[in-house]
């Protein structure tokens, strides 16, 4: 039971089951959906830091996976070295700081340029990580080994389950959700990068140092990443490809939530991680498998019927 | 109070600003004339250290703030309501005036300071919780005028207030910025395309021409003067 | 005024078709056969792939400003359609080519360009992101296994020369006058295409969506238009693929080539012809360059200090090339090309003035000035308005860099 709990599916090209439809087997039905928000939380995760440097610089950030790819790898580095927490910690520091330095070094030349300068310098940054990270820590998986807090037996109610580890997973990215809610709605410094993310003229003018703000978001979102990167290799071993399929799901996450809502992020995730369990078994395999299809076609389909999701701000046209 | 001198600035290679040195005493309306791209609203870009000086000198209190970065300049006690008003449209009236507070650290002052500007512009505190977009073209000219004395400035650098609104409504909020400029004892530096509302209102005022300061005086005297009245007050 | 030291263009076509009809027979000539290998004329009908490839790619993003990071799909398609009516309906090969590039423009034109025409940036860049990485497990899908033959693909037997020409050439060679033919044909068109009233629509649509509809411009038509015509380009690449390398797979174009389509593009230089020859270049090279560079450090080793530290590159690739494509983004936006063109024909003057014109038409309203200017320049500093990557459409006809962008054709 704990595999299909953990991330079944996450990866294309797993075995199509063959499965009652849900009104025969209500409780597989009911596992797929449990499940399937669990491992959506990953997703959500990932799609909160894209939401969270989209909506402060208007960029996309391609390489949001393979920062966090990055980040894990040192976490693993540190923790051959010392205990997990603080070897937790560390890696979020650094992560921050390698956010904040790449927006003040490589981004800001291009965060007013057309969006083709900034896409192409994300892209850029996503095979630097990747290569950077085959180089140093070489193409073997590394293992990462659940945390102790995320051990032990599932929790059941009935027959239908939930691992430790993906509850833990879920938590987390609420209490992130949550976090980023109040710094945006609550505190003035979320208000005063909301004011950025706007209207940056306007943001100089009432005395907002606009470019803190905007290397503050870069520095959050790497810090959000390498949260979703450590949570990642709890379950799977982390490769320098870990989190590349994982991106595709959390973009198609962002879009479905709208890319400029953390709360859309978070409902986009869990949304795509049961879309994709309930497809992997109930599609039928005459079909063949179509998880990674059913982000590309979540993608689409929001693109063209609601292309600001369902949480996010119509935005108005940039002339 | 404020004094320009020999400020010189360009975008790219073509100079908006070729010299421009201008006073403003503590005090008082100082009108700023000037057709279309003579280097009106450059000028004010200048002081509030959105455009950088490449030559002269621009003080403050007697202190230089040609170096200086914008959000420092507002700390200063200098605030710019820019031309197009450039309030956040996504956020609530209340959010853009916390907003202009942003540099001051006294937060009950802050609350009844927004107060003070509900009573000045009535309209804005029966919106308060509505979003910026939804306001009217004047709603949000009296937004941009609200923010800006949120970080209680001691000069106010306005930039086009009248644009793209009803004559009645320029009225009624020329007379709020006279009366606030007397209450506040604040000192405005007012860009006005249409020179006879500005003197109408102003103490003295300066006419721009390509980039230069061609003539200074009195409003009075302005209103008097005969090439003046031919250019800009069409009479 | 014409440079004096440079040959007049039509010497240059001269020498270049002279060296482009001998080229496959070089390697047996008794000098140059120690330069060149045979291996090189496989090399050269790669080249002329990739170069419809870039030209392709070129269209859409240089010339349009649509992000598409699923060329490689895109490819793919004309190279599946080539591969199912050659293998499964016996068209002959030149047929199929024809028709897989047809059929792969129209798909290009209508299922993606007019969806794609409602979306600006970077919704595009993920949806077409999203497509790339999802193309792979739709060719896999077993409801179409009947015609993509799954996970397996489709491979026929070589193309050889046909009975005409057979004996005089070897099939390399066929293959390597076929596809360079080809490539030739649609470089010319493609230099006529963007030279028309179609090339100055798409130049305005990359530099303001609403500015190009004040001007008049239909902007769904001319995007759907742009999708359209870079997938003919595309598809006929995908044929011309597949008869080169007698096979297509799911995997054989991919993202990693995406994203290669798009450094070859960005280092060639955006928008240009002299670019994408560039880019193809790059696209045929950069694997064995990479390759060589570890062995040609081991042959330096105990010669010159320090070459014992060249690290492994193969791993280190995707730094370069990211690399490569950031740094030539921050610092030279116009690519090899622009390097090139500025070497020939620097024109100070003219680009000069156009810069005090179009800052004296946005002075007046000083407040968009700074990020109109911005926008315009592509990376937001006004010194750079000189280095503008592309001539504005409205710019004088028969400007010297004008010929430079023909020299290929």
């Amino acid at each position: 039971m704990d595999s299909i709990v953990s991330l079944t599916g996450l990866w294309p090209d797993t075995a199509v089951m063959l499965a009652a439809p849900p009104w025969e087997d209500p409780s597989l039905f009911a596992q797929l959906i449990i499940s399937g928000i669990a491992s959506g939380s990953l997703f959500a995760i990932l799609a909160l830091a894209i939401v969270l440097i989209y909506r402060s610089t208007n960029i996309l950030n391609f390489a949001q996976g393979e920062m966090a790819m990055f980040t894990t790898f040192m976490a693993w580095t540190f923790m051959t070295r010392m205990d997990f927490w603080p070897a937790f910690f560390v890696a979020l520091l650094v992560a921050a700081a390698m956010g904040g330095a790449l927006e003040r070094l490589v981004l800001r030349p291009v965060e007013d340029g057309p969006p083709l300068n900034s896409v192409i310098v994300t892209l850029g940054l996503f095979t630097i990580f990747n290569g950077l990270a085959l180089w140093i820590w070489g193409p073997l998986p590394k293992g990462f080994g659940p945390f102790s807090v995320f051990k032990g037996s599932a929790i059941c109610a009935s027959d239908v389950c939930i691992g430790r580890l993906s509850l833990g997973t879920l938590i987390v990215a609420l209490i992130v959700m949550l976090a980023l809610y109040l710094l945006f709605q609550r505190t003035g410094l979320g208000l005063a990068m909301r004011a950025t993310a706007q209207n940056r003229l306007a943001s100089q003018l009432v005395g907002i140092p606009v470019n803190n703000m905007l290397t503050l978001g870069w520095a959050l979102s790497a810090t959000v990443g390498a949260v979703a990167g450590v949570l990642v290799a709890q379950s799977v071993s982390l490769t320098t490809g870990t989190l590349f399929v994982i991106l595709l799901y959390a973009f198609a996450a962002a879009v479905l939530g709208g890319l400029d809502s953390s709360i859309g992020a978070v409902v986009g995730g869990l949304s795509i991680g049961v879309l994709k369990n309930l497809s992997a078994v109930y599609v039928p395999p005459e079909v063949g498998s179509v998880d990674v299809a059913m982000a590309f076609l979540v993608i689409v389909l929001v693109l063209m019927v609601r292309p600001a999701g369902l949480f996010g701000r119509p935005a108005a046209r940039r002339v | 109070m404020l004094s320009l001198r020999n400020v010189h600035a360009a975008y790219g290679s073509v100079l908006a600003l070729r010299g421009i040195s201008l006073e403003a005493p503590e005090g008082g309306i100082i009108s700023v004339l000037g057709a279309n791209g003579a280097g009106k609203s450059s000028t004010l870009r200048a002081i509030s250290g959105l455009l950088r000086p490449s030559e002269g000198t621009i003080e403050f209190d007697g202190k230089p703030i040609d170096k200086m970065r914008p959000e420092k300049i507002v700390q200063m006690g200098i605030s710019h309501v820019p031309e197009g008003r450039q309030i956040f449209t996504e956020l609530t009236v209340m959010e853009n005036l916390r907003l202009g507070a942003y540099t001051r650290r006294d937060g009950d002052a802050v609350k009844r300071d927004i107060d003070r500007i509900f009573s000045y512009f009535p309209v804005l505190g029966e919106r308060a919780k509505q979003q910026a977009l939804l306001l009217s073209g004047g709603e949000q000219q009296m937004l941009a005028i609200g923010r800006a004395l949120m970080a209680k400035p001691r000069l106010l650098l306005l930039d086009e207030p009248s644009l793209g609104l009803a004559p009645i409504l320029v009225r009624e909020i020329f007379s709020i910025i006279k009366t606030i400029s007397e209450e506040e004892k604040l000192t405005i530096l007012l860009v006005e395309q249409d020179a006879s509302l500005a003197l109408s209102i102003a103490d003295y005022g300066y006419v721009l021409e390509s980039g230069t300061v061609v003539l200074e005086d009195t409003a009075e005297q302005l209103r008097g003067n005969e090439s003046v009245r031919r250019s800009y007050l069409g009479y | 005024m014409r440079r004096l030291s440079i040959p007049p263009p039509a010497l240059w076509l001269v020498s270049l078709a002279v060296l482009l009809l001998v080229f496959p027979f070089v390697h047996d000539w008794p000098v140059f056969g120690r330069f060149i290998s045979e291996f090189r004329t496989f090399n050269a009908a790669m080249f002329a792939v990739w170069l419809l490839v870039v030209l392709s790619m070129n269209l859409l993003t240089g010339y349009s400003g649509q992000i598409s990071l699923g060329h490689a799909a895109v490819v793919l398609v004309g190279a599946y359609m080539t591969g199912i009516l050659v293998d499964q309906y016996s068209i002959p090969m030149p047929v199929a080519i024809a028709l897989a590039a047809a059929f792969t423009g129209l798909v290009g034109g209508v299922v993606i360009g007019l969806p794609a025409s409602r979306l600006t940036g970077p919704y595009l860049a993920i949806a077409t992101f999203a497509l790339v990485i999802t193309f792979p497990q739709i060719l896999k899908l077993n409801l179409i296994d009947g015609w993509t033959n799954g996970a397996l693909g489709i491979r026929i037997r070589e193309v050889g020369a046909p009975g005409l020409v057979d004996g005089f050439l070897d099939q390399a060679q066929w293959l390597y006058y076929v596809t360079m033919f080809v490539a030739l044909i649609m470089a010319v068109l493609f230099w006529n295409l963007t030279h028309s009233r179609f090339g100055r629509a798409f130049v305005a649509l990359r530099d303001s969506e609403i500015g190009a509809e004040q001007m008049g411009i239909n902007v769904p038509m001319y995007k759907a238009l742009a999708f359209g015509i870079s997938s003919f380009y595309a598809g006929l690449a995908g044929g011309l693929f597949f008869m080169v390398q007698t096979f297509v797979g799911p995997e054989s174009l991919g993202f990693q080539q995406s994203f290669l389509f798009l450094v070859a593009i960005v280092i060639g230089g955006l928008g240009t012809i002299l670019g994408s020859v560039f880019g193809a270049f790059f696209l045929t090279f950069q694997a064995e360059v990479i390759d060589g560079i570890p062995r040609w450090a081991e042959s330096l080793e105990g010669r010159v200090p320090f070459v014992s530290f060249v690290p492994d590159l193969d791993r280190l690739r995707g730094v370069i090339y990211g690399g490569l494509l950031v740094i030539t983004v921050l610092l030279f936006p116009r690519g090899l090309a622009g390097f090139v063109q500025g070497m020939g024909s620097w024109r100070p003057a003219a680009a000069r003035e156009s810069l005090a014109a179009r800052l004296a038409a946005v002075r007046a309203g000083d407040f968009g000035a700074a990020s109109m200017l911005a926008r315009q320049l592509g990376l937001g500093r006004p010194a750079e308005r000189g280095d503008e990557r592309h001539d504005p459409p409205d710019a004088g006809e028969g400007r010297s860099n004008g010929a430079d962008d023909d020299k290929l054709g």
